[in-house]
């Protein structure tokens, strides 16, 4: 009891309670800008795996920090495109594509991820975004760590959620979005085109959660990895990591059968080695 | 089980989700099972076969699994149309 006390009230548990909120507030907004305009993404879990992949591999191919989430952004958006362009114009079952780009997005990411890096028996790593020191703010107790010992993207998100808030409340802008998903024959009758700010809205909230998915490798960890095991993605993303269980252990399997494969078992074993938590 | 003999924590392979692939693939006719889920399985097995041979990342097949669902998304939908001429 005194010990659960201790932990609840610890400055470090809180810390870690905000960035690991991070990807997830950036997620969220992402998929709550797509649902007001009416398009259901159920491809966030890849998106973010791409973003996660992109945005790290960009920095691990020498780009700086900020450049790596802008392009994990855009990595995003292009994924966003792709389902906005066939749900949108092409009008297909929103919930067969998403899971379609889902599919797609991670096991891209993942491919390309082994086809460029070397991976050995420990994942490569980056120079992470550091926590900032705000000086006499970081020093008050408790508050200080919490509150003003985050990454820059934390601050980042919280930004946006005022931003997007502000955007879809007080603008025409968002008035357009909310009435897009409400009723596209409305805006149509305004003389606004929902078609393109269905799709310009779902690549803007794809972007977004790109993002989330680039700070759990360039913030919240500093690795990529394959079978991205945590639920920082969200509650849908047991789905996409536990496939490649089967898959390690089928080919395991027959290589205890057969006499020798060397490639497979062995170099996928750090996998189960991921992260339960960042502290 | 049958095909591992064990029970583990990562027992929910995915197969749900591929479903959605060869239901997808079959046209949501049930013949059409039967040869999705051979070709889907062909894939599979495939990719590891090949990433032992020639060191190709196994990921290879959901690719290609995930791009042959989207491509027959749209497929499906220009059946529904007809090219006048």
């Amino acid at each position: 009891m005194i010990e659960a006390i201790e932990l609840l009230t610890s400055a470090s548990l809180w810390a870690a309670v905000l960035r690991i909120a991070t990807p997830l507030i950036f997620g969220v907004l992402g998929a709550l800008l797509c649902e007001r305009a009416g398009v259901l993404n159920l491809g966030i879990e890849g998106i973010m795996t791409m973003g996660a992949m992109v945005g790290w591999l960009a920095v691990f191919l020498g780009a700086d920090l900020w450049t790596g989430l802008l392009i994990a952004a855009a990595s995003g958006a292009l994924m966003g495109l792709l389902h906005a362009t066939l749900t949108v114009p092409l009008g297909l079952s929103q919930h067969v594509s998403g899971l379609g780009i889902t599919l797609f997005a991670s096991a891209l990411a993942y491919y390309l991820y082994r086809l460029i890096v070397e991976v050995g028996q420990t994942p490569p790593t980056i120079e992470p975004f550091r926590p900032l020191d705000l000086g006499p703010l970081t020093d008050i107790p408790f508050l200080g760590p919490v509150l003003f010992g985050q990454a820059a993207p934390t601050y980042l998100a919280l930004l946006a959620v005022a931003i997007m808030a502000y955007v879809l409340a007080r603008t025409p802008m968002g008035l357009a979005i909310r009435m897009t998903g409400e009723n596209p024959h409305a805006v149509e009758a305004q003389g606004l085109n929902p078609i393109r700010i269905r799709i310009l809205s779902v690549m803007a909230g794809s972007a977004l959660m790109a993002l989330g998915g680039a700070f759990l490798t360039t913030a919240a960890f500093n690795s990529f990895f394959p079978r991205w095991c945590r639920g920082g993605a969200g509650s849908a993303s047991r789905s996409s990591s536990s496939r490649r269980g089967v898959r390690a252990r089928r080919s395991s399997a027959r290589s205890s059968s057969r006499s020798s494969t060397p490639t497979s078992s062995g170099s996928r074993r750090w996998w189960r080695a991921c992260p339960t938590s960042s502290s | 089980m049958g095909v591992t003999g064990t029970v583990t924590t990562t027992m929910s392979p995915g197969f749900g989700y591929a479903g959605i692939v060869v239901a997808m693939l079959a046209a949501l006719h049930p013949a059409g099972v039967i040869a999705a889920s051979v070709f889907v399985a062909t894939v599979f097995v495939g990719a590891d076969a090949m990433s032992r041979a020639t060191g190709v990342p196994s990921f290879i097949a959901d690719v290609i699994v995930a791009l042959a669902l989207l491509t027959m998304l749209v497929a499906l939908l220009f059946t529904s149309y007809r090219i006048r001429r």
